[in-house]
C-alpha cells in the first residue's frame, strides 16, 4: 500500500507495565477511508494500542503515524487530525452537554462562532438538544457515549479512533452513532474502533484486525480474515480458549 | 462477619501499601511521628501513676481523654479527610445484617495507625489509674467505654458529614462550623500566652470536663481513688449510656446510607442555560480552560468548599490582631496570598482522568497553565488587597500597608509560579469528582505530604527577598515597607513568567505521563 493511502500506521509499538507486556511489537496499517475494527479478548491490549496511537500513552518503543505525521514527534499536528473517544476515562462531567462540546471545540483553537454552529448541528444529529443544558454527570451511558463522540467530531478530524463506542449503548443510540460513523467513512474519513462484539464488527466494518496477547493475529478485509467462517468462529480459532462449560451443575434448575 | 470486615480493612491497608513505595514511606513517617507522640504520652501517663497529687493525675487524664474524643470527632473532618475504605454506601449491595455491619465498621476504625495509637494510650491510662485494684478495674472499664466513645463518635461524625455535605446548604453550614473551630484556636493560643497553664486551672478544667460527655469515661477511676464511689458509678453509667446512644445513632445513619447510597444531589435544578462562563471569557483555548476552571469552582464542592475556607481562614488572625498585635493584622494578606497561590499546586489532580481531553486536543502548555489559574487569580485579586486594607481599617498600622501588600502580591505570584511547574510534574491523588471534599485517598499520604512540603518550601524561597523586607519593615525600618511594595510584585512577576514557561515546556513533554499517573490513581 502506498504511504499516502494509509491513515494510521503503527510500527513496532510496545508497552510494558512492570513485568507485564501489554502490547508487544505491534504493527498495523489502517487504509484511508476504511471502517477498521479492532477485536480481541479482554486484556488483549486494544485500549493500550489505541491510547498509544492517539498520543494518550507514551509507547516504550515503536511509532505511530497519522496521515504521515508522527504522533510522538509532532503531537500537535497529529492530534489536530484525530478525534478520540476513549473508554473508561472520565469527562468534565460538571459541565452541561453544550458546555462540554463547546469546550472541546475551543480547546482545539477553533473560532467561537464556528464552534457554536458545529456544536448545534452535532447535538441535533445525536438527538441531544433536549439534554444540552443538563449536567453530563446526569446523562445515561448511551448519552455519555454520544456526547463524547460529539467532542471527538467537533474539530472535523480525518481519523476517528473510538474505544468501545457501542458498549452500554441502547439499540436506538447505537443506530444513531452507526449512521454518523458510516457517513463519516463514506465521505473519506477513516474510522478505527475496538469492540468485542463480533457480529457488530462483521456487519459495519470493512477491515478488521484480531489482537491477542498484545500482537496482531490476523488482519485484512473482513472477508479475508474470516476465511469462509463467521468472524466469531474464526476469532475463537485464533485466540483459542474452550467454550464448553464444565461443572456448575447446581446452576441448572432442571436438576431439582 | 465482624471478623470479615476487620480482615477486609486490614487487606485494604496492606494492598494500599503494596501498590506504591510512596504510600509505604508515608506509613513509615506516620509510624515514626505518631509513634514518638505515643511513646511520650505513654511515659507521661506511667509517670503520673507515681505522682503524689492524685487529683492532678486525674485532671490530666480527663483533659487528655477529652481531647482524644474531640480529636476523633473533628480531626478527620477538619484536617485529614475521612477514610472512605469502609464507606457504608459501598456495602449497600451486600446482604449483611445492619447491626453486624454497624459493629464491624465501628471496630474497623481501630485498624490503622490512629486506632492502634489510641488503644495503646488507653491501656496506659489503665496503668495511671492503678493506684488501687478497684481503681484499676474502673480505669479499665472507663477506658473501654472511652475507646468506644472515640470510634463511635468518629463514625457518627463521618456519616453525618457525608450526608450533610451532599446538600449545598449543608456545605455552607459546615464551612462556617469549620471556621469557628479554627477561630477558636486563636483564643486558646492567647490563653497559653497569657501566663500559661497553671496547675489550678488545669484541675478546674479537668473538673468541668469530667461532667461533660467528653470526660465521663476518663474521670471514673480518679473518683474511686478519691473515694467518691457515687460519682464514679454515675460517670461510668453516663459513659455507658452515651455509648449506647452513639451506637444507636450510628446504626440509624448507617441504615440511611445503605438505603440511599448515592446521596442524591438534589436533582440539579434547571437554572443553567446556555454557555455560562464559556460565553463571557475569550473564545480561545486559554479562555475556555479559564471558563471550565471557573465553572468547576462554582459547581464542584471539591473546589468551592476549600475556596470558602481559604477566603475566611486569614480572618482568624483578627483575634490576636484586635488584641493589639499589629504583626498579626499585617500578616493577614500574606496568609491569604500564600493559601491561594500554594493551593493551586495539585490542580491537574482534580481533573482526574478527564484530563485526557486536554492531552487529546494537543493543548498549548501556556494556555493550560495560565487558564487553570483564572478562578484563584480572581480570588487573590479580591482577598489580598481586601485583607491588606482590612488590617489598618480595624486599627493596624498604615505604615505597614505597603509591606503587607507587596509581600502578599509576591507570595501569590510565587505560589502560582510553583503551581505551574508542579502541576505539570507530579500530582497526588485527591477526591475524585463526586466524592466528599473531606475524603482522603488511602495510601497516598506519603506523596501528598512530599509534594505539599516541596511546594510550600519553594513558594517561601521564591518570596524570601520580599519577606525579609517585610520583616525589616515590621521591626521599624520605614523604607523597607516601600521597597517591599516594589520588590514583591517585581520578583513575583519574574518568578511567574519563568514558572509558566518552564511549566508549559514540561507540560508539553510530560502530559501523557501525567495522564497515566492520573489513570493509575483513579
Amino acid at each position: 500500500m502506498p504511504d499516502d493511502q494509509i491513515a494510521l500506521r503503527l510500527q513496532g509499538l510496545t508497552k510494558r507495565f512492570g513485568a507485564m507486556t501489554a502490547v508487544d511489537h505491534l504493527s498495523l496499517d489502517v487504509p484511508r477511508g476504511s471502517f477498521f475494527g479492532l477485536v480481541g479478548p479482554n486484556g488483549a491490549g486494544k485500549t493500550t494500542t489505541l491510547s498509544m496511537a492517539t498520543g494518550l500513552l507514551h509507547p516504550d518503543a515503536g511509532s505511530a503515524h497519522v496521515l504521515g505525521t508522527d504522533v510522538w514527534a509532532d503531537p500537535v499536528a497529529a492530534k489536530a487530525r484525530i478525534g478520540v473517544l476513549p473508554d473508561g476515562l472520565r469527562l468534565f462531567d460538571r459541565l452541561t452537554g453544550l458546555q462540554l462540546v463547546t469546550y472541546a471545540g475551543l480547546l482545539r483553537g477553533m473560532e467561537r462562532d464556528l464552534v457554536a454552529q458545529r456544536v448545534h448541528e452535532l447535538l441535533v444529529a445525536l438527538g441531544l438538544t433536549d439534554a444540552q443544558d443538563k449536567l453530563v454527570i446526569d446523562y445515561s451511558a448511551g448519552m455519555t457515549k454520544k456526547i463524547t463522540l460529539a467532542c471527538a467530531l467537533v474539530h472535523a478530524p480525518r481519523l476517528l479512533v473510538l474505544d468501545e463506542p457501542f458498549e452500554a449503548v441502547d439499540p436506538v443510540s447505537a443506530r444513531t452513532i452507526r449512521g454518523i460513523l458510516e457517513d463519516f467513512a463514506a465521505s473519506g474519513g477513516t474510522v478505527v474502533l475496538s469492540s468485542h462484539v463480533m457480529d457488530l464488527v462483521e456487519r459495519i466494518c470493512s477491515h478488521v484486525a484480531i489482537i491477542a496477547g498484545g500482537q496482531v493475529r490476523a488482519v485484512g478485509t473482513v472477508d479475508e480474515v474470516r476465511a469462509g467462517l463467521s468472524l466469531d468462529d474464526r476469532f475463537l480459532d485464533l485466540v483459542g480458549g474452550t467454550t464448553d462449560v464444565e461443572g456448575l451443575a447446581w446452576l441448572r434448575t432442571s436438576s431439582d | 462477619m465482624v471478623a470479615h470486615l476487620l480482615r477486609l480493612k486490614l487487606h485494604l491497608l496492606r494492598n494500599g501499601l503494596r501498590r506504591s513505595t510512596a504510600a509505604l514511606v508515608g506509613m513509615v513517617l506516620g509510624v515514626l511521628y505518631g509513634g514518638g507522640v505515643v511513646v511520650a504520652v505513654v511515659s507521661g501517663l506511667v509517670a503520673l501513676r507515681f505522682v503524689p497529687d492524685a487529683e492532678l493525675a486525674r485532671a490530666l487524664v480527663v483533659v487528655g481523654g477529652s481531647a482524644m474524643v474531640a480529636g476523633w470527632a473533628l480531626l478527620p473532618v477538619v484536617l485529614f479527610g475521612i477514610d472512605p475504605t469502609l464507606d457504608p454506601a459501598r456495602f449497600a449491595t451486600f446482604a449483611v445484617r445492619e447491626r453486624t455491619l454497624a459493629v464491624g465498621l465501628a471496630l474497623g476504625a481501630l485498624v490503622g495507625l490512629p486506632g492502634v495509637a489510641t488503644v495503646v494510650v488507653v491501656l496506659a491510662t489503665v496503668f495511671t489509674g492503678s493506684r488501687t485494684p478497684v481503681a484499676a478495674l474502673t480505669a479499665l472499664l472507663g477506658g473501654a467505654l472511652g475507646l468506644a466513645t472515640c470510634i463511635l463518635v468518629s463514625r457518627v461524625v463521618a456519616a453525618a458529614a457525608a450526608s450533610v455535605l451532599a446538600t449545598r446548604r449543608g456545605r455552607d453550614v459546615a464551612g462556617i462550623g469549620g471556621l469557628v473551630v479554627l477561630l477558636s484556636f486563636g483564643p486558646a493560643a492567647g490563653l497559653v500566652n497569657d501566663g500559661g497553664i497553671t496547675v489550678g486551672g488545669l484541675k478546674t478544667l479537668g473538673g468541668v470536663l469530667a461532667w461533660t460527655p467528653l470526660g465521663w469515661a476518663w474521670a471514673a477511676s480518679g473518683d474511686v481513688v478519691a473515694g467518691d464511689w457515687a460519682a464514679a458509678g454515675a460517670r461510668l453509667l453516663c459513659a455507658a449510656v452515651l455509648c449506647v446512644v452513639l451506637f444507636a445513632l450510628w446504626e440509624r445513619l448507617l441504615v440511611a446510607a445503605l438505603r440511599n447510597p448515592h446521596g442524591t444531589d438534589g436533582g440539579a435544578g434547571g437554572a443553567r442555560r446556555g454557555l455560562g462562563l464559556f460565553a463571557r471569557l475569550p473564545g480561545t483555548p486559554l479562555g475556555a480552560i479559564a471558563a471550565r476552571a471557573g465553572t468547576y469552582w462554582l459547581r464542584d464542592p471539591r473546589f468551592n468548599f476549600p475556596a470558602i475556607m481559604t477566603t475566611l481562614l486569614p480572618a482568624g488572625l483578627l483575634f490576636p490582631g484586635l488584641a493589639g498585635s499589629d504583626v498579626a493584622l499585617a500578616a493577614m494578606p500574606l496568609v491569604s496570598a500564600y493559601l491561594i497561590g500554594w493551593g493551586q499546586h495539585n490542580d491537574v489532580g482534580y481533573d482526574s482522568t478527564a484530563f485526557w481531553l486536554h492531552v487529546a486536543s494537543g493543548v498549548d502548555g501556556v494556555a493550560d497553565r495560565v487558564g487553570r489559574l483564572f478562578p484563584s487569580a480572581v480570588l487573590a485579586l479580591v482577598c489580598v488587597p481586601g485583607y491588606a486594607l482590612l488590617g489598618p481599617l480595624v486599627g493596624g498600622s498604615w505604615a505597614l500597608l505597603p509591606a503587607s501588600l507587596g509581600a502578599g502580591v509576591g507570595l501569590a505570584l510565587s505560589g502560582f509560579a510553583v503551581a505551574c511547574v508542579t502541576s505539570a510534574v507530579k500530582q497526588y491523588a485527591v477526591p475524585v469528582p463526586g466524592e466528599s471534599p473531606f475524603s482522603s485517598r488511602p495510601g497516598s499520604v506519603g506523596v501528598t505530604f512530599a509534594v505539599q512540603t516541596v511546594c510550600g518550601g519553594a513558594v517561601l524561597v521564591l518570596s524570601l527577598p520580599v519577606l525579609v523586607l517585610a520583616v525589616l519593615a515590621v521591626v521599624g525600618w520605614g523604607w523597607a515597607a516601600w521597597a517591599a511594595l516594589v520588590v514583591g510584585p517585581l520578583v513575583g512577576v519574574v518568578a511567574f513568567v519563568v514558572g509558566v514557561r518552564l511549566g508549559a515546556s514540561l507540560f508539553g513533554r510530560r502530559q501523557a505521563d501525567l495522564l497515566q499517573d492520573l489513570v493509575s490513581m483513579a
